[in-house]
């Protein structure tokens, strides 16, 4: 069981924001996939009871590090709505 | 006739048509059919045009590759220079990429001719291609029922005669089950074989480029096309790959086919019948039926959606409306702009597998879920490793229903996600997939079984699944624009 709260926390954490009655439907629905998401944790046959640990990704072909030419400013900025050769957001602090 | 790539590639070569004149016959085709179906969202009719007129050169010159001059398409979520990468999504809304995706860039180098980006689910996640910015796609052999998903459009455009062939990716289904409802031929290869870079991620350890087409040859020829080492993606794997398109036609005497019973379960006569006569083909054709149990597929599903979403969310995290995509119009701070942007522009299905994400990650549930599934995909890995001991490839299938009505998945959110209980096993363990049109339902929709082989194990699995379409009878009518073009 998910509870109104938890699902606000978890839009906090996903930096969404909800109506009320957003909130109420997703808490209805997290409930129910969560409790779906749960079978990893009863008894399935004993399938799920002492588990063998994840392996850890192996990267046994890490690539020289070398300079190599990026892309280009411009293109990088150009799908950007502003830029003046930065990404331009609104001033964040107060002095 | 099924065979589009290797029949247009002969007429081209003949120069009984150029591609010029058949990019205009595929253009004219979607501009009737595609107010209707709504396969396509992005057109690229002039890119395409000019793509011809340099593949013609090609052709007249002489030894010009398989592909060259054939109009082709792409799923939503592969950049491509330039033109419109949307993932059907409002937050990526006027996207141009400044960089190509490698099989894109393979592509071109063959002398592909894009004719425009494909309708999918947003950010490849559903199964009815309902959650598209762009409103739905329809399925051709049916319009009051989906094409599937998250491919759905590209799988609608080959079925309708919009394509010769189409390329999608696949996180838990997204190719083969799009493939399966609307009666074509779509390939999941393996995890590794064909570079992941410029596709836009959803579950980066899930995901997985590939064809979908009109018969199992052209998707050999495909993916012999876009398969191979890319540095620029490190899970892409440094291994010999040879090409599968000449392993086709071999017999299948002595193949040992399993059928892990668990894939059965629950699956109803009109899927189940088409499939036993399949292997009652195979078994009269020298083919060897190994029945096994493999108890670990019941924890697929789940493990599926913990992994998948706990990755969407954290490769969500990049759209913040700063650096391209949706703008807010109006904000205070910038965290604010942050939060405006993805609360508008993300849809529904998005935001509860984001939210998902966030929960089975998040201090206090993230060792019950997230590490748990991570250990238990190992246990699923180590299941088909055994499997494979036992066999030479699976047969199941490809999805326990064939094509929804239209509108069904909005009221019915845990089915849904429910009915990807055959495809999503493949993509946890990395393994490679085809399906195939096997049979059709009471209301003659298709039926789609798929082959499963070991890593790399493609040809393996192409050559079944040509033997089957060769010598079997599915009885799914061929799709459409075999003939005409």
């Amino acid at each position: 069981m998910i509870t109104k709260q938890e699902v606000e926390k978890l839009a906090k954490l996903s930096k969404l924001r909800f109506t009320d009655e957003e909130l109420e439907s997703f808490t209805r629905e997290m409930t129910e996939i969560i409790e779906f998401a749960d079978t990893i944790n009863r008894n399935v046959g004993g399938l799920t009871s002492e588990p063998e640990s994840a392996r850890v990704m192996e990267i046994d072909d890490l690539r020289e590090d070398e300079v190599r030419p990026s892309y280009p400013n411009e293109e990088i900025l150009s799908n950007a709505e502003n830029s003046n050769g930065f990404f331009v957001v609104r001033r964040n602090c107060t002095k | 006739m099924k065979e589009r790539i290797s029949r247009l590639s002969a007429l081209l070569r003949a120069g009984e048509i150029s591609s010029v004149e058949l990019t205009k016959k595929y253009i004219a085709e979607i501009e009737r059919s595609n107010p209707v179906l709504n396969a396509y969202v992005h057109a690229t009719f002039e890119t395409a045009l000019a793509q011809a007129e340099g593949a013609d050169k090609r052709l007249k010159e002489g030894h010009a590759p398989l592909l060259c001059g054939i109009p082709m398409t792409l799923k939503d979520n592969i950049s491509t220079k330039g033109l419109e990468t949307t993932c059907c999504s409002k937050i990526l809304e006027n996207y141009r990429p400044f960089y190509d995706a490698t099989v894109w860039k393979k592509l071109q180098a063959e002398g592909a001719v894009l004719l425009g980006k494909t309708n999918m689910d947003e950010f490849a996640m559903g199964s009815t291609c309902e959650t598209s910015c762009y409103g739905a796609a329809l399925n051709p052999r049916d319009t009051s029922r989906v094409p599937g998903g998250s491919s759905g459009g590209g799988a609608a455009a080959v079925c309708a005669g919009l394509a010769a062939y189409a390329v999608g990716s696949d996180t838990g289904g997204s190719i083969r089950q799009p493939a399966a409802f609307c009666g074509i031929v779509g390939l999941k290869p393996t995890y590794g074989a064909v570079s992941r870079y410029g596709l836009i991620a959803y579950g980066s350890s899930l995901d997985q480029i590939g064809p979908l087409t009109a018969s199992v040859k052209d998707a050999a020829i495909v993916f012999d096309a876009i398969s191979g080492y890319d540095a620029r993606d490190n899970t892409s794997e440094n291994v010999p790959m040879p090409a599968v398109t000449p392993a086709l036609g071999r017999d299948v005497k002595g193949l040992r086919i399993g059928v892990a019973e668990e894939y059965f379960e629950g699956i109803g006569a009109e899927i189940r019948a088409p499939i036993e006569r399949a292997l009652a083909f195979f078994e009269a054709n020298g083919a060897k039926i190994v029945r096994f149990s493999l108890p670990e597929l019941k924890l697929a599903l789940p493990v599926y959606y913990i992994i998948a979403c706990a990755e969407a969310s954290s490769n969500l995290g990049r759209y913040d409306g700063i650096r391209f995509g949706y703008q807010a119009k109006k904000y205070t701070t910038v965290d604010d702009m942050i939060i405006t942007v993805r609360s508008e522009a993300f849809g529904k299905e998005v935001k509860r597998r984001i939210m998902l994400g966030s929960y089975v990650l998040s201090s206090g549930y993230y060792d019950a879920y997230y590490k748990k599934a991570r250990s238990l995909r190992e246990r699923i890995v180590g299941a088909f490793s055994a499997a494979f001991e036992k066999c030479d490839v699976m047969l199941a299938p490809t999805a326990p229903n064939t094509a929804f009505p239209l509108h069904y998945s909005g009221s019915n959110m845990i089915e849904t996600y429910l009915s990807d209980v055959c495809t999503v096993p493949v993509n946890i363990a990395g393994v490679p997939s085809v399906s195939i049109p096997c049979g059709t339902d009471k209301a003659g929709m298709p039926v789609g079984m798929q082959f499963i082989g070991r890593k790399f194990g493609e040809a393996d699995i192409l050559n079944a699944a040509y033997f089957f379409e060769q010598n079997g009878d599915s009885g799914v009518p061929e799709p459409e624009g075999g003939g005409q073009l």
